[in-house]
């Protein structure tokens, strides 16, 4: 059924984009004796929705030296609808100090799992650590009611049993009538047929004893209903954990209501959108929420390769699911959608105001000025997903499709400087959302023009 | 005029009728209706065996065809109460020989209607969870208590003032009648022999039980409307969700009353006693209540539909112009309009024209309880495109399967019980010739020697 998978993609995706973490403990001890030892350590406690830092520190057994340059991979044990497995949250790679460090963000409350591996020295070695989350700033959670003194089953009851009580004084009546007195017996008998024969009548007695006990039954389920849920009392609240969003958006059921059209039609690409679940992680209008980026920028290429393959956090979709007609409806509600106020407000609201910019002939540094630009401002776009990316100093020196982006000392052939001038050859001005105010440009044109240094 | 005894004797003669002749058309007619309850109770064990997923009904719209039925039957039940104990509360003297049938469609409804809570529930076997986990907190716990407790006092609100007639039964069938009659009768009767004392006691229960039935019957259908009032939909957040349901539930018993009534005069000949004067009263009630439906829906729509937020723009297009608007407006203008349009015209003020109006008000009132359980669960919570529902077979075999329970109940308890209320209706009569009597009396005083 259509709906209930598309339901399944929206929880998975909040579980999915939700990780996980906790705890105090140091492993001190080697996870294995061979050439790789490795330490994981976190936090003592983890509330929901706060950042966890995990840090993984490597080193060599036999020179108990730092192993630097090691690949770093986080996955969470996950479990949904029956189904468990592992999901990567994402990798680091250690410094010069042997030294990983890498962020998550808890979604999802209870003890969770994570496993970390590292790559390094020919060799893998890995680590699980689990630990419990605490509900902390939950972001909705309902009261259970005003407590009124006083207020309670009770009265319901009493209600009910006044009815039934008014019943009795019926039926109590009509046992009267039922009682013939011995005298007019008598008198009847000589007219009616069949009286003689009769016996007192038991139908009124009868009666009262099922009213009394369905009365009875009535009154008992209400009285211990109380003791049959415990969800009004804070000690017996125990439900599933809650998830974690972190923003809510309008129902605009209207809106939908409009674009809604029988199965076997053509779909508008808005749709797709909805009804294959993207929504649930990209937002309703595909301005991006905190679990994932605003889709609208990516070219036709990216837009088929990551559906197709998936990325961290990004489930992939096959032909059967979204079909080559569906992905190009996809692409141009995307193309909309990047001039909408929605999605240009979240971007605006996702810029700093002021970043580290250079003035007069100071020399920019990528570790003090450039670096903290490009992952405010680009960063959210150039992840670890693919094409260039903006993580770090190695990734933005060696990577991209047209890599290398940065040419020191030449921003003429740098891409990366073409495309914030907007005279690029390839593709669009970056960002996409419009030109960086002045200052930051300068700075990284300077940077790039005195070498690109770390 | 006709003298009073042979007045009560061909009354009593006409209410005997029913059970002492059976015809080869009402066996037909009986034989009719359990091949269609049979074939309901096929598609119900279907239904049983493969689980809900044979209905029309998902996760979205889980509530369809039987919970329609649910509460147009629970609603029906009303008839008993207004015509019955509200007009013998009020002491109206023309109600005499309409009470009876109504108390009995009340009884019957009841029963049919909490049958189809049943027929909804994919596990019927959990039904006994209610009664161990139910808690007060839930309107479906308040809904089993009130249902039960207005079964209860409706079975015997229609037992109380039928002791009399019973006991007419039981002397008249005393001879020459089957076992199985005499013994009903016998117990049923409990020794009434019509003295003073016995009717003082009578009077007492039948006083008791004819006011405390009225808040009952209000609070069943108040709770009724509070299961949806209270579950989080956009349509249902209605304050006057109980008085509108309520109001219905009257407007469509008195229907449902004016057709049964039609039925068995026609079949049994009750032209005598029931006359064209009452169609017409219960046809100006049921006009009265259309005119406080209309009333109801106008309120209700012109005050959200003024402020028309998002959620209630998308109802309102699926009631007035899309979907549902064909159910809308027939409900609106044949359900409610014309029944007060022809209780207004003195031609159309006739038997077969208030007849023809019940029939109206019976189908707009099923039909308006059809669209506000389905178009409230249409309206999507999440972002997606709404649910859609149809019925399937199995939903509309049970459904006609309910419907022929209730006829047949109908059909065998008229060849039980006394339709008519004999003593009633006598005592009714013998109060007007005493007034009568006293006012020739009184004139012939005056009268100069
Ligand atoms: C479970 C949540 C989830 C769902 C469902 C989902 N995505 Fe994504 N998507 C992500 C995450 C997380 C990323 C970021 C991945 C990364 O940076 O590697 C992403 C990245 C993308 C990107 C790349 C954005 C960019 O500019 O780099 C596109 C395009 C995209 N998704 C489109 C879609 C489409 C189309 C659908 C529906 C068919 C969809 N997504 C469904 C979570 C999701
Ligand atoms: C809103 C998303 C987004 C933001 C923010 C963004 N980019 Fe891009 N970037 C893209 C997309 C989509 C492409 C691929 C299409 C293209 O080349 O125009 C791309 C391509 C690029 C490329 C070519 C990459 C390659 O692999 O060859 C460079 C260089 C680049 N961007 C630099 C930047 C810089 C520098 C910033 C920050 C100032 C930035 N981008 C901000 C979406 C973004």
């Amino acid at each position: 059924m259509r709906h209930s998978i598309a339901w399944l993609r929206l929880l998975r995706a909040v579980t999915s984009g939700a990780i996980v973490i906790g705890s105090l403990v140091f492993f001190a001890l080697p996870a294995s004796a061979e050439h790789l030892i490795i330490d994981v350590a976190t936090p003592d406690a983890a509330a929901l929705g706060d950042e966890v830092p995990i840090t993984v520190t490597a080193r060599s057994a036999d020179s108990n030296k730092p192993v630097a340059g090691a690949t770093v991979l986080f996955y969470a044990a996950k479990s949904f609808a029956g189904v468990t497995g592992e999901a990567e949250l994402g990798s680091a790679v250690t410094n010069d100090a042997g030294v990983a460090v890498f962020s998550i963000t808890v979604h999802v409350a209870g003890v969770q799992g994570v496993r970390v591996e590292v790559i390094g020295g020919g060799e893998t070695q890995d680590q699980s650590i689990s630990l419990p989350v605490t509900v902390g700033d939950q972001l909705h959670q309902s009261e259970a009611g005003v407590d009124l003194p006083g207020l309670g089953a009770w009265v319901v009851v009493l209600v009910v049993a006044a009815a039934w009580i008014i019943f009795l004084a019926a039926g109590r009546a009509v046992m009267a009538a039922s009682r013939v007195p011995a005298g007019e017996r008598e008198i009847e008998a000589t007219s009616g047929p069949s009286l003689g024969q009769m016996k007192t009548s038991h139908l009124a007695t009868i009666m009262m004893t099922v009213s009394v006990l369905v009365a009875a039954g009535l009154v008992a389920i209400l009285l211990r209903s109380p003791e049959t849920h415990s969800n009004l009392n804070p000690e017996g609240y125990d439900r599933t954990p809650v998830a974690f969003l972190e923003a809510k958006y309008a129902y605009t059921g209207l809106g939908l209501s409009e674009d809604a059209v029988a199965a076997g039609e053509d779909l508008t690409g808005r749709d797709v959108f909805l009804r294959s679940g993207c929504a649930g992680c990209h937002g309703v209008n595909a301005e991006g929420t905190a679990s994932a980026p605003s889709p609208a920028w990516a070219s036709p290429g990216r837009l088929e390769q990551i559906v197709r393959d998936g990325s961290v956090g990004m489930p992939s979709y096959g032909v059967e699911e979204l079909s080559g007609q569906e992905l190009d409806a996809l692409h141009v509600f995307l193309l909309e959608a990047q001039t909408s106020p929605i999605v240009q407000e979240r971007f605006a609201a996702t810029q700093p105001d002021s970043l580290p910019v250079t003035t007069g002939d100071e020399i920019p540094t990528f570790a003090d000025n450039v670096g903290p630009i490009l992952t405010a401002r680009c960063a959210a776009c150039h992840g670890s997903a693919g094409g260039w990316s903006a993580a770090d100093y190695d990734s933005v020196m060696t990577t991209g499709t047209n890599s290398p982006v940065v040419v020191p000392g030449d921003p003429e052939n740098s891409l990366l400087a073409q495309k914030i001038l907007g005279v690029q050859t390839t593709g669009a001005l970056m960002p996409p959302s419009g030109t960086l105010p002045d200052a930051e440009i300068r700075t990284i044109i300077d940077w790039i023009s005195a070498g690109a240094g770390r | 005029m006709e003298t009073l005894s042979s007045w009560q004797q061909s009354l009593e003669e006409t209410a005997l009728a029913p059970s002492r002749r059976t015809t080869r058309s009402y066996y037909l007619f009986v034989g009719f209706l359990l091949a269609v309850i049979a074939w309901a109770g096929y598609a119900y064990s279907v239904q049983v065996r493969e689980g809900l997923i044979v209905t029309g009904m998902r996760d979205r719209i889980s509530w369809g065809l039987y919970i329609t039925m649910f509460v147009f039957f629970i609603g029906i039940s009303h008839a008993g109460t207004l015509i019955s104990a509200i007009l013998r509360v009020s002491n109206a003297s023309w109600r005499t020989p309409v009470t009876r049938m109504a108390e009995f469609i009340t009884a019957v409804a009841l029963t049919t209607g909490a049958l189809f809570v049943i027929f909804d529930l994919g596990r019927p076997d959990r039904l006994m969870n209610v009664l161990i986990h139910g808690r007060w907190q839930s309107p479906i716990v308040w809904d089993v208590v009130a249902v039960s407790t207005y079964l209860t006092a409706s079975v015997f609100y229609l037992y109380l003032p039928m002791v009399p007639d019973l006991a007419l039964f039981r002397d008249r069938f005393s001879s020459g009648a089957s076992k199985l009659r005499s013994w009903i009768y016998r117990h049923l009767a409990i020794n009434w022999i019509g003295s003073a004392l016995q009717k003082r006691h009578l009077a007492r229960a039948i006083s008791i039980m004819m006011i405390l039935i009225i808040p009952i019957a209000v609070s069943v259908h108040t709770v009724v409307s509070w299961i949806f009032a209270m579950t989080l939909r956009e349509a249902w957040n209605s304050t006057i969700f109980g008085f509108f349901f309520v109001a219905g539930a009257i407007f469509s018993g008195i229907a449902t009353l004016i057709i049964v009534m039609a039925i068995l005069r026609r079949v049994y000949r009750l032209e005598k006693f029931i006359t064209e004067k009452h169609f017409l009263y219960l046809g100006y009630l049921m006009a009265a209540m259309a005119g406080v439906m209309i009333y109801a829906n106008i309120s209700e729509y012109v005050t959200t539909g003024f402020k028309l937020e998002e959620g209630e723009d998308f109802l309102f297009r699926q009631l007035f112009i899309e979907e549902f608007a064909p159910f809308f407006w027939f409900y609106f203008i044949g359900g409610l309009l014309l029944p007060v349009a022809i209780m207004l015209k003195k031609s159309f003020r006739t038997i077969p024209g208030v007849v023809v109006t019940a029939v109206l008000v019976d189908l707009g009132m099923w039909i308006e309880r059809y669209f506000i359980v389905v178009t409230g669960l249409r309206a999507p919570l999440m972002p997606y495109e709404p649910a859609s529902y149809a019925p399937t077979w199995v939903e509309w075999s049970i459904t006609a399967g309910g419907f022929a329970f209730f006829a047949l109940l109908i059909a065998v308890f008229v060849k039980f019980f006394p339709i008519l209320a004999v003593w009633e209706m006598v005592e009714e009569r013998e109060k007007v010739e005493a007034e009568h009597e006293a006012s020739v009396a009184a004139r012939r005083t005056e009268e100069p020697a």
